[in-house]
């Protein structure tokens, strides 16, 4: 029975291996030294080869593997937490701590069906108030709760 | 006497009301973390780490560890009641745990859960006691080559001890070492794959990486799972837990058995709490003389892997404290913590910081005792925080990652890292590609390249170095040991499965 190639898995032990060879090229372009002094490049390019050399064996392990990936690309919860963590990162700040939880906890809170808008709203005053009270009073991280 | 001298320097950190409080804290944490599935130890010892800047180092090395042997309390109960591991170690103990639940002995799994998490945990401080500071004596000859070479034997064991493919594990080790290039080189002052970014300057924030790949690839990938299935709230009275006559008959040998097995297995470089679980198990299954008993509903099987898990979480520290080598991510994350607060980990630990050592050793068996009592009067509580709702639960998860990650070093840049790491470790995840190595790499990358460096710069420039030496070279005969074997594992398997099919 000839089994189909398990595509995922090669295209990740691919990448892996490209990983590898950036390393090599990078890490070739400090100075390499010699064995006795080794400069800052050798120990990256050896790194990258060991690694380009152990994705390559994985391109043959995987070429066949069961496929059992299944719900591979979840689009939605991927593009709200990632929306939700540039806002934070963003807004923190610029706005304050106060509008960076506020935007992070309601986009987040769109990653899963159904919405809930007011456990979100709930969730966003909560953590506000721990955050600045916490955080801010707490801890005095550099940050103030609104930036006018 | 020496070690009540040590014992008593110990207790006085231990039983300060700092170490009283920031240890109850850590257990309580840690617990809560276990309860919960979806939340490892990794991931709140990593949300823990940019709080704990405020704290004397022994103080916060006793709040992450609490965090870390807590959680395997907490595992049990999610394991035990729902069917799901709340931690990885306690995958083992579903099997029965969750049969004597379905048979309504919920009560009597929890309760021997804890009192052989609890066994476990005084017989692996006695081992940390006994050996932590022999190892450490033996290791101070140690040189570049044998710290190299133990810290390679240290990658391996883990990549290849780990579930799944060995080689997966290896490639993510090296990626772990590839990424922890990143930042300016200590002997030349050269910078390494920066890109001119200066947060890169300082190397990927360690903080970043592990909340970005077990809390946020955590997040993502059971956000894109089914739906659980809910609690259902069952009569759970202290009373109901105590066990039968019957069940307890004998139960304290297999204790005893888990507790040996674990703390050994802890102890070996590479092997976490889940491997424990699963030899001690499958150990005590093969001594039994009702094996088929066991997966429905034996309390031996509860009892086994609960005594092991803790019992190796404790033992784990011996490798990390006597020889500044962890031996899991978790330990490793630890590792880090105590190079952030400025002790640098290794044989002299010990003796330079005795404070600490010893400390953390006394508050270890301090530890345990509120965990019992948190986990036995206390259960339905944490009962009751298996139905926070997942809704409420993710928002605040990823809060507490962006904001911990920031305070590291009030660095912006850190939150994005976080979420790069994030979506990476969603994807190796679902392509069941192990995170845990990647970050042990991350983590011993560094020290490493140093260790090479320096052994073949004292050896002029001789490869040979690493086997004039003897304790290099038992390590690296260990290594390749551990290379060879699943690779001979994997041989017979497939010839025996071609002498199938030849049938």
């Amino acid at each position: 029975m000839a089994r189909s190639i398990n595509w995922l898995q090669v295209s990740a032990a691919l990448l892996l291996g490209l990983f590898g060879l950036y390393v090599i090229v990078q890490g070739s372009g400090y100075d390499m030294g010699s064995l006795r002094r080794m400069g800052p490049g050798f120990f990256p390019v050896m790194i990258g080869s060991v690694l380009l050399l152990f994705a390559t064996l994985l391109v043959l392990e995987v070429w066949h593997s069961e496929r059992s990936e299944e719900q591979f690309w979840i689009p939605r919860p991927i593009l709200t937490i990632s929306a939700g963590f540039v806002a934070f990162a963003a807004l923190l700040e610029r706005a304050g701590l106060v509008p960076a939880t506020a935007a992070l906890v309601l986009l987040v809170s769109l990653a899963e069906k159904p919405v809930r808008p007011v456990a979100a709203v709930a969730t966003a005053v909560g953590l506000s108030v721990l955050g600045v009270l916490v955080f801010i009073y707490g801890f005095g991280i550099p940050v103030a709760p609104f930036e006018w | 006497m020496d070690i009540l001298h040590n014992l008593a320097l110990g207790a006085e950190v231990a039983f300060s009301w700092q170490g009283l409080l920031f240890c109850f804290v850590g257990v309580l944490v840690g617990t809560f973390v276990g309860v919960l599935p979806g939340i490892g130890p990794l991931a709140a010892i990593s949300l823990a780490l940019p709080m704990t800047y405020y704290l004397s180092p022994p103080i916060a090395l006793i709040m992450l560890a609490g965090i870390f042997y807590g959680a395997q309390y907490g595992g049990s109960i999610a394991a035990i009641l729902l069917n799901l591991p709340g931690t990885a170690s306690a995958a083992v103990t579903c099997i029965d745990g969750n049969q004597m639940t379905k048979q309504g002995r919920a009560g009597v799994a929890l309760f021997t859960a804890a009192i052989s998490s609890f066994c476990g945990g005084i017989v692996a401080i006695f081992m940390v006691l006994g050996f932590t500071p022999m190892i450490a004596s033996f290791a101070t000859d140690f040189g570049a080559v044998d710290y190299f070479s133990i810290m390679l034997l240290g990658l391996v064991a883990a990549s290849t001890l780990s579930v799944g493919s060995p080689l997966k594990g290896m490639t993510m080790v090296m990626l772990g070492i590839a990424l922890g290039l990143v930042g300016t080189d200590d002997t030349s002052g050269t910078e390494r794959f920066t890109f001119g970014v200066l947060a890169l300057s300082d190397g990927i924030s360690l903080v970043a990486l592990a909340m970005g790949l077990f809390g946020v690839g955590e997040i993502l990938a059971n956000l894109g799972q089914e739906k659980r299935s809910p609690l259902k709230a069952s009569g759970l009275t202290f009373k109901s837990m105590l066990p039968k006559r019957h069940e307890w008959n004998g139960l304290w040998k297999t204790i005893l058995r888990g507790s040996g097995i674990g703390a050994f297995v802890g102890a070996l470089p590479g092997s976490g709490p889940a491997i424990a679980a699963f030899m001690a198990y499958a150990a005590e299954k093969k001594l039994a003389k009702n094996p088929e008993n066991f997966g429905k509903g034996e309390v031996r099987g509860v009892a086994s892997p609960e005594s092991a898990n803790n019992a190796a979480v404790q033992a784990a520290f011996i490798p990390t404290l006597s020889l500044g080598i962890p031996g899991d991510a978790v330990m490793a994350v630890l590792l880090g913590a105590m190079i952030l607060h400025g002790i640098s980990p290794g044989p002299e630990l010990v003796t330079s910081n005795p404070e600490m050592f010893w400390g953390l050793v006394v508050s270890f068996g301090v530890g345990n005792i509120m965990l019992l009592v948190l986990n036995l009067p206390l259960i339905r509580v944490w009962v009751r925080m298996l139905s926070i709702p997942y809704h409420v639960l993710y928002p605040a998860m990823l809060f507490f990652i962006c904001i911990g990650v920031f305070s590291v070093r009030s660095s912006v840049f850190d939150i994005y890292t976080a979420l790069f790491f994030g979506v990476v470790g969603y994807f190796l995840i679902r392509l069941k590609f192990p995170a845990a190595p990647l970050l042990l790499g991350f983590i011993l990358g560094p020290m490493m390249e140093v260790h090479f460096r320096r052994g073949l710069l004292l050896a002029r420039g001789d490869y040979m170095a690493f086997v004039d030496s003897v304790p290099s070279t038992i390590f690296l005969i260990l290594t390749a040991l551990f290379l060879v074997l699943p690779l001979w594992a994997a041989f017979r398997k497939r010839t025996a499965r071609a002498a199938n099919l030849g049938d």
